[in-house]
C-alpha cells in the first residue's frame, strides 16, 4: 500500500491536510520484555556483542535514571548499577514483538508504521487522518493512546502534528501536544535540530557550527547547507514543514508468500476459518510449486473487524507444499487452541502466509524411486508432535561422553535433525545396561587385576575369561566438588609492621577425590558363555575400599 | 625465569617399600612448552621422575626444545640429591604428512645439532608457532626447493635413537615407518609400548612387540607422559578445551576418559608390564646409550672484532687504555690505573675479551657512524672498562659502584650488559648487527610469554562456559600479578564465592598461571656465535620483519652461559638527542651525557638548583621519578648528589615497598633512627643504603655473606626472585636462609626481618647497576627541565608517547615554569613543535610556586606547538602543509588548492583552531572547509587549479554564532588535548567559590587535619597492586594537582564507587594530611562535578548567575514541563558530546 497523495491546501500551498500521530517508547525493549516475564525487575540492560565487546543496547528507566547509556561497556554498566539485570538481546523476539504491537495499533488507525530513524525498536507513526473524531478529537485520541500503553507499562510520549518529521521531533523533544499546520513553523523553530532525525554526522557539525535549533538553520541560504551537510537535511527541513511530502511504509503486510481473502459478512466459526485456510493452502502451494520452494512454518492471520489480529502458526519437520498436510497441521493446531480462539465481532479476512522458505524441487514420486517411508514417518512424527505438543515425541540421541549412562540421552524428534551424534570410539559396550548398576561381590587380585569369581543377586558366576581394565575418571567438572590442584599457599611472614594476610576463602564444597570415583569396567564370561560388564568404583589405595557394580549385559 | 617445583603427593601405589625399585627410565614427557598440551611444567616433572627413583628422564617436547633447558637447570639444582640421576634432551617429532610420531634423542653433539638445524628447518616452512616437518625431511630426503638457504640436503637422522610411537588406527603405515626406520638407522629403533587403560592394553602391547621384533627393534615401555601426578589431567582437559576453541559442556571426547597419563614409578610400570620385563629394561639400555647433554653446549664468541694479528685481550687492552686517555685527559686519578688492570685480568681469566668487544664495536657504530646516543647498563657496566670503552656514561668512581660483583669469579655468571638507544633508531643498530653476523649467526632470544592473571583467567572461563560479560568482570577486579586469585573478591561482583563452576575454575587458573603461552621475541637480546647458531639451538624467523628468533629465552641462555648483548630502545634517549639538539641549533651550547656527569660531580654548586628542583617534586616530565609515587618520595630523600638519584630510582619499587625498606631508609637517612649494622661483614653489603637492602644484588650479597649460602644456591634464590611469586617458592628457602643467619651469629629476629625483606623483592627488586644508569638520565633530563623547560617541554612533545604525563599537563608545567607557549596553526607550526625566536621574559611570567627558580630558569625563547597534537592529522598532511608553505597561506581554499590535502584533514585542523592567522576562528573555519567541495563542484579540485596563485581565491564569510571561552577550551581539550586559552575549571571557579572549594595551591596553607573540598579534572585514578586497594586519584585545577587518597573501606560504597570511576571533574572533601611539603587529602566524600563541567561546552556561563540560583534555594525552576524536559534533553546531549572531549583520566591498576 502506497501513501496517500496529499491535496493541496489552497490557502498555504502546503500538504497540510493530513494528520500524522507519532509515538515514542523509549524504553519499549525492555518494557516489552517486563510485561513477558514478570519475574524480571528493574534495573534491567540488554546487551549485544558489538566489535568483540559486550555494549549496552536498551535499558529500562531505572538503569537510564543511575546514568547507563546506550552503547556502553556492560561490564561498567554492572559495576555501576548494582544488582542490575542483564540480558543478551534477540533482536529476533524483540523484532517480533514490536512487529505485533505496531499491527495492534491498526485499531486505532488502519494505517501504522515502523520508524526506525533512530532506533530499531521504539518510534510508531499512525496516519490518523480523519479517524480522530471516533476517540473524540485528536488531544482526546491522543491521551487515550498515552494512558492506555501506560497502564500496561510502557514509558511512551507522543505528538500528533501535520507531517511526520514534526510529529516525530515533537514526540521527542517537546512531547504531549497536538500541534496544528498554523503554529507549526514556529513551534518546529524552537526545537533542537536533533529533532530533524539527522545523522550523528550531520548533528555533531551543526554542533560544532553552534547551530542548536531547527530555527537557526532554516533561515539560512540554502544552498551553503546543502554544501556543508548535504541534502538531506535540507530534504527533513522540508518534510518537517511540510513543504515536500514523505511516504510511510504501513506494516501490513508481511509475508512474502501469501494468500489472502475477504468476506463481504464477517465469519467467526472455527469451521469456516479451517475450511478457508484449507482452501488458502490450496493457492498458496501452487504459488509455492511455481517457485519452487516449500516452508516450514505457515500462518494464519485472522482480521477481527475490531482492528485486531489472531496469528496461528504451525511448523513442519521439514520442507512441504502438500496443502493437505498444511490444512492437517491447522486442524491439530486448532484442537490445542481451547479458550485462545476468539473471533470477537467475526473476522472480515483472512491470510495464509509461508515463512521459513527453501528450495524444494519438484520430483516424481513413485515409478523408480524407492519408498522407503521416511516421509511418511516424517509426516506421522509432524501430526503426532503437533497434536500432543512436541516434546512428546521423542528419539534417541547419541551425546559424546565417557561415562555410559550419559552416552545419550532423549531429544524431540522434530529438533533431532539428520545427523546421528558423535563417531564412537572403537570400545565394545553391551547395547543395552541395566536401569542402575547393580552391587555385586567379585574376586579379583588388587589393585586391577581380573575378575575371577563373581556372586550376583546371591547366585555365584565362575568367570573363565576376562579382559580390561577400561579406566574411566570422573567426569570431574560435572560433580560440584571443590578441586585443590594447588596446595595452599604457605602464608608470607608478615614484614615488620604490615598486618598478615587474611586467609583465602576457601569454598564450602566436598573435596574433588578422582580416585575414588574413577571406575574400571570388564568385559568377563563365565562358563556357559554368558557375558558382563562390570566395574569397579574407585582405586585400591584410597580411604575407602572399591566397591563392584555390574552395569550391562552382552547377548 | 624458573617455575616452582611442588614435589608430588604420595603416588598410588607407590607407598609400599619392600620390593627392589626396577630401574626404569620414563623417556616419553611433553611438558606444557608443547602448549595447550602438556600440564606440567618441565621443572614439575624432572622433580616428580627425582623424586620416584627413576634412573634417568626423557624429556621430549613437540618439535621443540623450547622448555629443556629448564628442566636442565632444575635436573642441576637438585644434582645433590640424587647424583646419578641423568637428564635427556629429546623430541618428539610430529609430522604433517601423516606419519605417526617419532621421539629423536640425539646420541651425541653432532646429532643433537642435527636436531636442531631439523627442527629449524621445520621453523622456517611452517607458520609462526607451527612447524610444518614431513617424514622424508627426518631422512634428508627433502625437497631441495623447500630448503632455501638450508644448504644441501642434510642426513638429519644419524646419530639419533628413535622411539615410534605408534598410530592405533593404522598398523600397515606403522610397519612402514618402522622399516624405513631400522632401515637407516638399525640397532637405534624402538616402538613405544603405553598402556591406554581402555580395556584392551593387553592385545595392544602384545602387538607392538610383534610388529617390533618384526623389524629387529625393541619395544620400550612409556606412559607417554602428559603431566607429573593424577591430578593434571583436570589441567590437561581444559588446556585441550582451550586449543580447540571448545567448552568443557561441547568437548566431548576431546576430553580425556582418565587421569592414566601421569608420570608413574619404576615400580608400578614394572606391574603394568609385567608381562613384557624387557621393554622396563630396554628403558635404561636406550638412556645409556645417549651420550649427549645440554652442558655440553658450548658456547662460542664471533672474532670479527678482533684487531689484526692480535688476540681478543690485546686488542681489548689496547683499546680500554686508548679510551682511559681519552676519558681522563688530565691523567688517570688515583686507583684508577689498578682497577682497570684488575678488571682486565678477570676478564682475560673469564675470557670475556670478545664479548666486551663486540658490545664496544656496536656502541662505536651506533655513536660515530650513526649518531646515535646510547648508553650500556647491565652488571658489566658497572667497570670503569666499559666505561673506558665509552659503552656507558657513569664513572665508576662517582655512582659507588663497586666492580668485584660484575662478574662474580665463583658464581660463574656470565656478565650482562644492556645497551640503551635511541628508540626510533634502535632497528639501525639491530640491522647493522645482522649485516654483519649474518642471520645464521645472530638470533634474537625468546620471550616466552605466560599466562598472567587475567590471560588465565579469560581463557579457563571460557572453557567453563562463563559469559563474556562475566570474564570481564572478573578481569576488572584487579588481579595483579603478585596478588594470588582469591574467590572472595566475586562476592563482589553479586556472586556466589562458593559456586562450584566458580571455585573449580578458579582452581585451574591458579594453575594455569604461568604456564607458557607461545614464544615471541625478546626486545632485543641478541645471541651472536662464532659459527653455526642454528646446530646449537632451533630457530625461527618472525615473518614480519624477518628477524632470527631462538627457542630459549634470557633465563635459558644465562642457564648455558651463552653470552648476550641486550639493544634496548628507550624514549628518553630520543627525547634528549633532540634536546641536545636544540640546545646546540637555538642556543648554541653543545650538551653531552658524560660532560653533564662531571659538572655535577666536580661543581657541585651548578648541580645544586637542580637537585633544589626535585626536592621539591617539581619533575613532571624527566625521566623515572616524575610518577605521583617518585614525586612524594622525592621531598622526604631529599637527594643532594648523584648516588641518592640511584637510590631514588630504585626504591619507589614494588620490591622495596614490600619489603617495608622505605621507611626504615628514610628515618636513617633523616637522622630519626641511628644507622647501624648487624655486623661488620654486612656493613660492607649495606654501607652505601644506610644498613637497609634496597638492590637486588645487596638480597643476593646478604644471602651468601649473611646465611652463608653458596653461589649456586643464592643464584636459585635469585630466580625464585625474579619469578613472580607462587605457592612456596621462596619460602622453601627460607628455613635454610634462616638457619644459616642464627649460624653466623646473627638474631633469630633479625634473620627473620632480612628474610621477610628479601622476599619482598619477590615483587620485582631494581638491580643497582640498572639503577646508576638511569639515574644519569634522570639527572640530564632534570638539568633540561630546571634551565631550560622550554627545550626539554618541546623534545618532550616530539617524542610523545611517553612517559606518565599527557601533553596537557607537560605544556602546563612549561607554562608555569615562564615558557611562552604558542598554538598550533597552519602558518607558523611545523609538524613538531618548534622553538622560536621572539619570546617574553620568561622571568616574568614564573608562577610563584616555581619562583625560586627565577634565576636558573635561562629560557628565551617561545615554544610553537606542532601539528601533531592536531588529534588524528596524519602526518604526511601536515608535513606537506609546511612543503607548500612559502610565505604562508592567505586562506583556506588557498591551502587546500596548493596542498591538494583531504577535507577531513582540514576539518581536523579547523577543529583545533590552526586557522588564526587567517582571522579564521574555528567555526568559521570549519564552514570554509565544509564547503570546499560541495559548493563549486569537481573544476575547483587541484587538479584543475593549475595557476592558483593568480587570485587569491577567498573564502566565504559565514556569519556563525561565537563560541563561549569556556567552549573554546573544552573543543581545545577535544582537538588537542590540551588547550592555551584556560583551564576548563577556572570557568566553573565561581560555582566552586560558593561551594567553599579550595584551590589546589592553597592547600599548602591548609593545616594537618582540616576537612576542605577539592575540585578538578581527573587526571590518574591509580590502584597500585602494592597498596592494598587504596587508590589514589590525582585532580587538576587551573593552580594546580590535588593529590587524593582513597581508602578501599569508600570505594565499597556503592555511590562513591560509581562517582569515583565514572566522573571526569570530581569534588572532594575530606582531610589534609601534609609531610614533608607532600600534600594528600583523605577522601571522606565525594561528588561528580562532570555535569557541570560539561554544561561549559553549550556555551553556558557559569559565572554569578549559577551562583544566584544556588542561593535561591528550593524554588523549582521557571517552565513548562516539556520545556524542561526538553531542556534536560538538551543538556544531556550536550553532555554527551562533551563527554567524549574531556580527557577520561588514566586508570592504572
Amino acid at each position: 500500500m502506497a501513501s496517500h497523495t496529499s491535496l493541496l491546501d489552497p490557502m498555504s500551498g502546503r500538504l497540510l491536510d493530513r494528520r500524522f500521530l507519532v509515538l515514542f517508547l523509549p524504553y519499549w525493549p525492555t518494557d516489552y520484555l517486563k510485561r513477558r516475564d514478570p519475574a524480571l525487575s528493574a534495573p534491567l540492560a540488554l546487551y549485544e556483542r558489538i566489535k568483540g565487546g559486550l555494549r549496552i543496547s536498551a535499558l529500562d528507566r531505572e538503569t537510564g535514571a543511575e546514568g547507563i547509556k546506550r552503547g556502553q561497556n556492560l561490564a561498567d554498566a554492572r559495576a555501576l548499577v548494582p544488582g542490575l539485570t542483564v540480558m543478551e538481546m534477540t533482536p529476533g523476539l524483540l523484532e517480533t514483538g514490536f512487529a505485533e504491537f505496531a499491527d495492534w495499533h491498526s485499531n486505532a488507525s488502519p494505517l501504522v508504521a515502523v520508524m526506525r530513524d533512530a532506533a530499531p525498536f521504539g518510534d510508531l507513526v499512525l496516519d490518523i487522518t480523519g479517524v480522530d473524531h471516533l476517540f473524540g478529537g485528536e488531544k482526546a485520541m491522543l491521551g487515550r493512546l498515552l494512558t492506555r500503553l501506560r497502564a500496561l507499562g510502557y514509558s511512551v510520549s507522543g505528538a500528533i502534528a501535520p507531517t511526520i518529521g514534526a510529529a516525530w521531533g515533537f514526540a521527542h523533544f517537546a512531547p504531549n501536544q497536538v500541534v496544528d499546520g498554523l503554529a507549526l513553523a514556529d513551534r518546529l523553530d524552537d526545537l533542537p535540530v536533533a529533532a530533524l532525525r539527522l545523522t550523528e554526522k550531520q548533528l555533531a557539525t551543526l554542533d560544532q557550527m553552534g547551530l542548536y535549533r531547527i530555527g537557526d538553520v532554516r533561515g539560512r541560504p540554502r544552498k551553503p547547507l546543502q554544501a556543508r551537510f548535504g541534502a538531506s537535511l535540507l530534504n527533513r527541513i522540508d518534510q518537517a514543514y511540510g513543504h515536500v511530502s514523505e511516504r510511510m511504509t504501513p506494516r501490513l503486510p508481511p509475508a512474502e508468500h501469501y494468500t489472502e481473502r475477504r468476506f463481504a459478512d464477517p465469519i467467526s466459526r472455527m469451521e469456516d476459518v479451517l475450511a478457508t485456510a484449507a482452501e488458502l493452502a490450496v493457492v498458496l502451494c501452487q504459488r509455492l510449486d511455481a517457485a519452487g520452494l516449500g516452508a516450514q512454518s505457515f500462518h494464519l492471520f485472522l482480521y477481527r473487524v475490531d482492528h485486531r489480529v489472531m496469528t496461528f502458526s504451525v511448523n513442519s519437520g521439514r520442507v512441504t507444499r502438500d496443502p493437505r498436510h498444511i490444512a492437517a497441521l491447522f486442524s491439530h493446531r486448532a484442537e490445542r487452541l481451547a479458550g485462545d480462539y476468539d473471533a470477537g465481532f467475526g473476522i472480515d479476512m483472512i491470510r495464509l502466509a509461508a515463512s521459513s522458505l527453501d528450495a524444494l524441487l519438484a520430483v516424481q514420486a513413485g515409478a523408480f524411486t524407492e519408498e522407503n517411508g521416511t516421509a511418511d514417518i516424517d509426516q506421522l512424527n509432524d501430526r503426532m508432535s503437533s497434536r500432543l505438543g512436541t516434546m512428546a515425541v521423542l528419539r534417541m540421541q547419541l551425546l559424546e561422553s565417557h561415562l555410559p549412562e550419559r552416552a545419550a540421552r532423549l531429544v524431540p524428534v522434530q529438533a533431532a535433525g539428520e545427523t546421528d551424534g558423535p563417531e564412537l570410539p572403537q570400545l565394545t559396550r553391551p547395547l543395552r545396561l541395566l536401569p542402575e548398576p547393580e552391587r555385586v561381590l567379585i574376586s579379583a587380585e588388587v589393585p586391577d587385576g581380573l575378575p575371577a569369581a563373581m556372586i550376583w543377586r546371591g547366585q555365584r558366576y565362575r568367570l573363565v575369561r576376562a579382559a580390561g581394565p577400561e579406566r574411566l575418571g570422573a567426569e570431574w567438572w560435572r560433580r560440584g566438588e571443590r578441586l585443590q590442584l594447588v596446595p595452599p599457599p604457605v602464608p608470607r611472614p608478615p614484614a615488620p609492621g604490615e598486618k598478615p594476610a587474611p586467609p583465602p576463602h576457601v569454598p564450602a564444597l566436598p573435596l574433588h577425590d578422582a580416585d575414588g570415583q574413577t571406575r574400571d569396567y570388564y568385559r568377563v564370561e563365565d562358563e556357559t558363555g554368558r557375558r558382563f560388564w562390570l566395574f569397579r568404583l574407585g582405586l585400591y589405595g584410597g580411604p575407602e575400599l572399591p566397591v563392584w557394580y555390574l552395569h550391562g549385559l552382552f547377548q | 625465569m624458573s617455575a616452582v617445583i611442588t614435589l608430588p603427593r604420595s603416588n598410588r601405589g607407590a607407598g609400599r617399600k619392600s620390593a627392589p625399585v626396577p630401574a626404569y627410565a620414563e623417556l616419553i614427557a611433553t611438558s606444557n612448552f608443547s602448549f595447550l598440551r602438556g600440564a606440567s611444567h618441565p621443572e614439575e616433572l624432572v622433580a616428580a621422575a627425582m623424586h620416584m627413583g627413576m634412573s634417568a628422564f626423557g624429556f621430549c617436547d613437540r618439535n621443540s626444545f623450547a622448555g629443556a633447558v629448564r628442566g636442565y637447570v632444575a635436573a642441576r639444582d637438585f644434582e645433590e640429591r640424587s647424583p646419578d640421576f641423568r637428564y635427556l634432551v629429546g623430541v618428539r617429532l610430529c609430522f604433517a604428512d601423516g606419519t605417526p610420531d617419532i621421539i629423536a634423542y640425539p646420541g651425541d653433539r653432532a646429532a643433537y645439532g642435527r636436531l636442531c638445524k631439523l627442527l629449524t628447518l621445520g621453523n622456517q616452512r611452517g607458520e609462526k608457532g607451527k612447524p610444518r616437518l614431513v617424514f622424508s625431511d627426518l631422512l634428508g630426503a627433502g625437497v631441495p626447493d623447500d630448503r632455501d638457504d638450508m644448504g644441501p640436503a642434510e642426513d638429519f637422522s644419524q646419530g639419533q635413537l628413535f622411539i615410534l610411537m605408534p598410530d592405533e588406527g593404522d598398523w600397515a603405515l606403522n610397519a612402514a615407518v618402522l622399516a624405513r626406520l631400522t632401515g637407516v638407522a638399525p640397532d637405534r629403533v624402538w616402538v613405544a609400548g603405553v598402556p591406554r587403560f581402555d580395556g584392551e592394553d593387553r592385545a595392544r602391547l602384545n602387538r607392538v612387540d610383534a610388529l617390533a621384533r618384526r623389524h629387529g627393534a625393541r619395544m620400550i615401555a612409556s606412559n607417554d607422559v602428559l603431566y607429573h601426578e593424577p591430578d593434571r589431567r583436570i589441567v590437561a582437559d581444559v588446556v585441550a578445551c582451550i586449543r580447540e576453541h571448545k567448552t568443557l559442556e561441547d568437548a566431548g571426547f576431546l576430553l580425556s576418559a582418565n587421569a592414566e597419563r601421569h608420570l608413574k614409578s619404576p615400580k608400578e610400570m614394572a606391574r603394568l608390564f609385567a608381562e613384557h620385563p624387557e621393554a622396563i629394561a630396554e628403558t635404561c639400555r636406550l638412556a645409556g646409550q645417549i651420550g649427549f647433554a645440554l652442558s655440553q653446549l658450548e658456547y662460542n664468541y664471533p672474532e670479527e672484532v678482533v684487531g689484526n694479528g692480535e688476540t681478543a685481550q690485546q686488542t681489548l687492552e689496547r683499546l680500554t687504555w686508548a679510551g682511559a686517555e681519552k676519558r681522563f685527559p688530565e691523567g688517570l686519578p688515583p686507583g684508577t690505573r689498578e682497577q682497570i688492570e684488575t678488571e682486565l685480568r678477570l676478564i682475560d681469566e673469564k675470557r670475556y675479551a670478545a664479548y666486551f668487544l663486540t658490545v664496544y664495536d656496536i656502541v662505536q657504530f651506533a655513536r660515530y657512524e650513526k649518531g646515535i646516543l646510547c648508553q650500556g647498563r647491565g652488571s658489566a657496566a658497572n667497570s670503569t672498562v666499559c666505561y673506558c670503552l665509552e659503552i656507558t656514561e657513569v664513572d665508576p668512581r662517582k655512582a659507588n659502584l663497586v666492580f668485584g660483583r660484575f662478574i662474580s669469579t665463583e658464581r660463574d655468571e656470565p656478565p650482562d650488559i644492556d645497551v640503551d638507544f635511541e628508540h626510533e633508531r634502535r632497528e639501525e643498530v639491530m640491522q647493522y648487527v645482522y649485516q654483519k653476523y649474518g642471520g645464521r649467526r645472530t638470533g634474537l632470544t625468546a620471550n616466552v610469554i605466560t599466562y598472567r592473571s587475567k590471560s588465565a583467567i579469560r581463557e579457563t572461563a571460557k572453557v567453563f562456559g562463563v559469559s563474556d560479560d562475566m570474564i570481564n568482570a572478573f578481569n576488572q577486579l584487579h588481579w595483579g600479578w603478585g596478588s594470588g586469585v582469591d574467590l572472595k573478591s566475586v562476592a563482589g561482583l553479586g556472586l556466589n564465592p562458593d559456586d562450584p563452576v566458580l571455585a573449580q575454575m578458579f582452581e585451574v587458573v591458579k594453575v594455569l598461571r604461568g604456564f607458557p603461552r607461545h614464544l615471541s621475541q625478546h626486545v632485543g637480546g641478541f645471541v651472536i656465535t662464532r659459527d653455526s647458531l642454528e646446530s646449537l639451538v632451533p630457530i625461527s624467523k618472525s615473518a614480519m620483519d624477518s628477524r632470527t628468533i631462538i627457542e630459549w629465552n634470557k633465563d635459558d641462555i644465562d642457564a648455558l652461559k651463552i653470552l648476550k648483548v641486550d639493544i634496548l630502545a628507550l624514549g628518553m634517549l630520543t627525547c634528549l638527542r633532540r634536546a641536545f639538539d636544540l640546545m646546540e641549533t637555538q642556543y648554541g651550547h653543545k650538551v653531552e651525557l658524560a660532560e653533564l656527569q662531571s659538572e655535577e660531580f666536580f661543581y657541585p654548586e651548578r648541580a645544586a638548583p637542580v637537585y633544589d628542583m626535585t626536592n621539591r617534586a617539581d619533575t613532571i616530565g624527566v625521566f623515572q621519578i616524575e610518577s605521583r609515587a617518585q614525586m612524594s618520595m622525592l621531598p622526604r630523600l631529599k637527594p643532594r648528589v648523584f648516588y641518592d638519584l640511584v637510590i631514588e630510582v630504585a626504591i619507589v619499587r614494588p620490591g622495596p615497598i614490600q619489603g617495608n625498606m622505605v621507611h626504615p631508609y628514610l628515618r636513617r637517612r633523616q637522622g630519626i633512627d641511628k644507622v647501624e649494622y648487624p655486623s661488620k661483614a654486612l656493613e660492607a653489603v649495606l654501607h652505601r643504603t644506610l644498613g637497609v637492602p634496597l638492590f637486588q644484588e645487596q638480597a643476593m650479597q646478604i644471602a651468601i655473606v649473611g646465611a652463608g649460602f653458596s653461589p649456586g644456591k643464592a643464584d636459585q634464590l635469585r630466580r625464585a626472585m625474579a619469578a613472580w611469586r607462587r605457592t612456596g617458592k621462596i619460602a622453601q628457602f627460607g628455613d635454610e636462609f634462616i638457619s644459616g643467619m642464627m649460624a653466623n651469629g646473627y638474631t633469630e629476629a633479625f634473620a627473620k626481618q632480612s628474610f621477610a625483606q628479601i622476599q619482598g623483592f619477590a615483587e620485582y627488586g631494581f638491580p643497582e647497576s640498572h639503577a646508576a644508569s638511569f639515574a644519569l638520565l634522570v639527572y640530564a633530563s632534570c638539568w633540561l627541565k630546571c634551565h631550560y623547560p622550554d627545550v626539554f617541554a618541546c623534545a618532550l612533545l616530539n617524542s610523545q608517547p611517553m612517559g606518565f604525563y599527557a601533553p596537557s599537563q607537560l605544556v602546563r608545567d612549561a607554562a608555569e615554569h615562564g615558557v611562552d607557549i604558542r598554538p598550533p596553526d597552519i602558518n607558523c607550526s611545523n609538524y613538531d613543535s618548534t622553538l622560536e625566536d621572539g619570546a617574553w621574559d620568561a622571568k616574568a611570567h614564573i608562577r610563584p610556586r616555581h619562583a625560586e627558580m627565577k634565576d636558573v630558569i635561562w629560557t628565551q625563547k617561545a615554544l610553537r606547538l606542532g601539528l601533531r597534537q592536531v588529534d588524528g592529522l596524519a602526518q604526511k598532511d601536515a608535513e606537506r602543509i609546511v612543503a607548500r608553505r612559502q610565505d604562508g597561506y592567505r586562506s583556506i581554499r588557498d591551502l587546500w588548492l596548493r596542498t591538494g590535502v583531504p577535507v577531513a584533514s582540514l576539518e581536523k585542523l579547523a577543529r583545533a583552531d590552526a586557522f588564526a592567522s587567517l582571522g579564521l576562528n574555528r567555526r568559521e573555519a570549519l564552514w570554509a572547509v565544509k564547503g570546499l567541495i560541495g559548493t563549486y563542484g569537481a573544476e575547483t579540485l587541484p587538479l584543475f587549479a593549475a595557476e592558483p596563485q593568480l587570485e587569491t581565491p577567498q573564502d566565504e564569510p559565514a556569519g556563525l554564532p561565537m563560541m563561549a571561552p569556556g567552549e573554546e577550551v573544552i573543543h581545545d581539550y577535544s582537538t588537542l588535548s590540551l588547550s592555551l586559552k584556560g583551564h576548563p575549571v577556572q570557568f566553573l571557579r565561581p560555582m566552586l567559590m560558593a561551594r567553599g572549594t579550595t584551590r589546589a595551591d592553597n592547600l599548602v596553607h591548609v593545616a594537618n587535619d582540616v576537612v576542605v573540598e577539592v575540585a578538578g579534572l581527573v587526571l590518574v585514578r591509580q590502584r597500585p597492586g602494592t597498596a592494598s586497594g587504596v587508590i589514589f586519584v590525582t585532580l587538576e585545577d587551573e593552580t594546580g594537582v590535588a593529590n587524593i587518597v582513597v581508602w578501599p573501606k569508600l570505594f565499597e560504597d556503592d555511590r562513591l564507587r560509581k562517582v569515583l570511576l565514572s566522573s571526569r571533574m570530581l569534588a572532594v572533601r575530606g582531610k589534609v594530611q601534609s609531610e614533608q611539603g607532600v600534600i594528600h587529602v583523605i577522601a571522606q566524600d565525594m561528588e561528580d562535578l562532570t555535569p557541570q563541567l560539561l554544561d561549559l561546552s553549550h556555551g553556558k556561563d557559569y559565572g554569578e548567575k549559577i551562583v544566584a540560583r544556588a542561593d535561591e534555594g528550593k524554588s523549582g525552576p521557571p517552565g513548562s514541563q516539556s520545556r524542561d524536559r526538553q531542556a534536560i534533553r538538551e543538556e544531556e546531549l550536550a553532555r554527551r558530546r562533551a563527554y567524549a572531549a574531556m580527557p577520561s583520566g588514566r586508570n592504572f591498576h
